[in-house]
This record gives structure tokens, sequence and C-alpha cells, in this order.
């Protein structure tokens, strides 16, 4: 049972931090399906919490290439573009989406399609919920699928990735999903 | 974004005061218009200095109420040299 994403916002940073429902590479490999049947309107998927440090943003700066100073040079952050410190990617935020989909729809399931803005400005030292909720839910062609309302809250509640997410999951008595996925034509 | 400084007198204030009055994220970025980004201490004199960046100054006062540090003056900052660099705000 994840913790409500209104109960987080009123804890303290530590007790957020303690709530993180990121699972292991392990948990992943023995994870339970979850089936369509199993999912309600209203139900909140589990929280990733992430503190990222200014090592993260170096890492990813690194990874990815995108050698913007305001991503990993204190100075210039505060002082040529005004920021209030080095600024979290928008890229990386991108990124926990299809990984955090991912992980709730598998192992026989999918993440179909997700769409999201980035607003707010993240530096190191917020706490960063990741967080969705089922909003509606349908069946066609054998399969199911869920609509999600997503996003990025900040541990003092401000939204920075407003979003919206289809995933498709098995039917209990159904067929497994098609690999690689095929969404259903009209 | 603008940048401030308070130079504060504390007379009295330890490293345990300093350290708890600033240990906390919410304390240092008390709200999201500001970041306080550095505070020098001299403990011995209780003589402090206080960096912040903040939409106006009076989000700035708002932390210096927050922490009780009284500020003797406050200033805008419209120039920074830091280690050869040179940043006009």
């Amino acid at each position: 049972m994840t913790t409500p994403l209104e109960d987080l916002l009123k804890m303290e940073p530590e007790e957020i931090l303690a709530r993180n429902e990121r699972p292991k590479a392990d948990d992943l490999r023995h994870k339970q399906q979850i089936y369509y049947e199993d999912v309600a309107e209203g139900m909140e998927l589990p929280k990733y919490i992430y503190n990222p440090t200014p090592t993260h943003l170096f890492r990813w700066s690194a990874a990815i290439e995108n050698f913007h100073r305001i991503h990993y040079d204190l100075d210039f952050g505060l002082n040529h573009d005004k920021n209030p410190s080095i600024l979290v990617h928008g890229s990386w935020k991108q990124s926990v989406v299809p990984q955090y989909l991912k992980d709730w729809t598998l192992p026989g399931g999918w993440p179909w399609k997700a769409q999201f803005e980035h607003r707010a400005m993240l530096v190191p030292g917020d706490i960063l919920i990741m967080w969705g909720r089922v909003t509606g839910k349908y069946e066609k062609g054998q399969m199911g699928f869920v609509e999600l309302e997503i996003g990025m809250k900040t541990q003092d509640g401000v939204e920075s990735m407003p979003g919206f997410a289809t995933v498709a999951l098995p039917l209990r008595d159904g067929p497994p999903l098609p690999y690689p996925f095929v969404p259903p034509t009209d | 974004m603008a940048r401030f400084i308070a130079i504060h007198n504390v007379p009295g204030i330890t490293e345990a005061d300093f350290r708890d009055k600033l240990d906390a994220v919410r304390k240092w970025r008390p709200d999201r218009r500001t970041t306080v980004l550095k505070v020098y201490g001299d403990l011995e004199t209780g003589r402090l200095v206080s960096e912040c960046e903040a939409v106006e100054r009076a989000h700035f006062e708002d932390w210096i109420n927050l922490v009780g540090w009284p500020a003797e003056s406050i200033h805008q900052v419209d120039m920074v040299c830091q280690v050869g660099n040179f940043w006009k705000l």
C-alpha cells in the first residue's frame, strides 16, 4: 500500500525520504504482474523519491553530454543566469517517466504513451516525488488500458511536471500482450 | 532574481545555534522565491554576513525574521568578483 501523496506532502523531509518505494533491480526481476482487474480509478502508484545532489547532476550532464553550465557550474548559474542554484535537468526528469511506468507495468505490461510539461526550477536539496494516479481504464482488443495522471512534486507541493500517461496491462484471463507492443487500431 | 547581503550582529551565538538555524533545507531555502546562498560567521564577535538570491528584498527579510538574526544593514549586490571572475548582476 503506497503512502498517499497528500500525506507525503505533510511530512518532514526525512520522513518523505524514508517512504521511497523505488524498487531495487532484484525486486523488479521477481515482480508480480499487476493485471487490469487489479486497478481501480483513484488508485495511486508507488512513490519514487529523489533527492538530487550536485554529483547526480554532474553525472547526468556527463552521461548525456549536455555541458550547459547551468547544470554544474554554481557561479555561472547564480551570477550569469540568476538561477537559485544549479538546475536539475529536464531530460533527467523526462527519463524518470518511462522508467516509472515500465516498473509499474512489467513484466507483461507496457507503457504506451505519456505527455508532460516541465515547470518549476528544481535544485539540489529539493526532494522530488514521482507520483501517478489512475484516472480511467478501458478494455480493447483483449488488452487492458489504464489512464494515469502523473507528475513530480517537490517536498513543498510544487508540481514540476504535470502530465498524463496511458499504459497497457494484461487481462487476468486474457492472452499476453504482444511483444513488441502494438497499440490497437480503431 | 536579485542578490542581497545582510550584516548581522548576534552576540553570544554558538556553533550549535549557527548550525541549528541553517541545517535544514527548509531554512536554507525557506520557500521557492528565496535561496540563502552563504552565511559567513565570526562566532567570537557574533558578526555574520548572509547572502541571498531572492525575487525581492522583502523575501530576504522574511528569512531574516525566520532565523531571528537582526540585520544591521541589508544591501543589494550589483557586482561580484569571485576567484578572478567578474559578474555584473
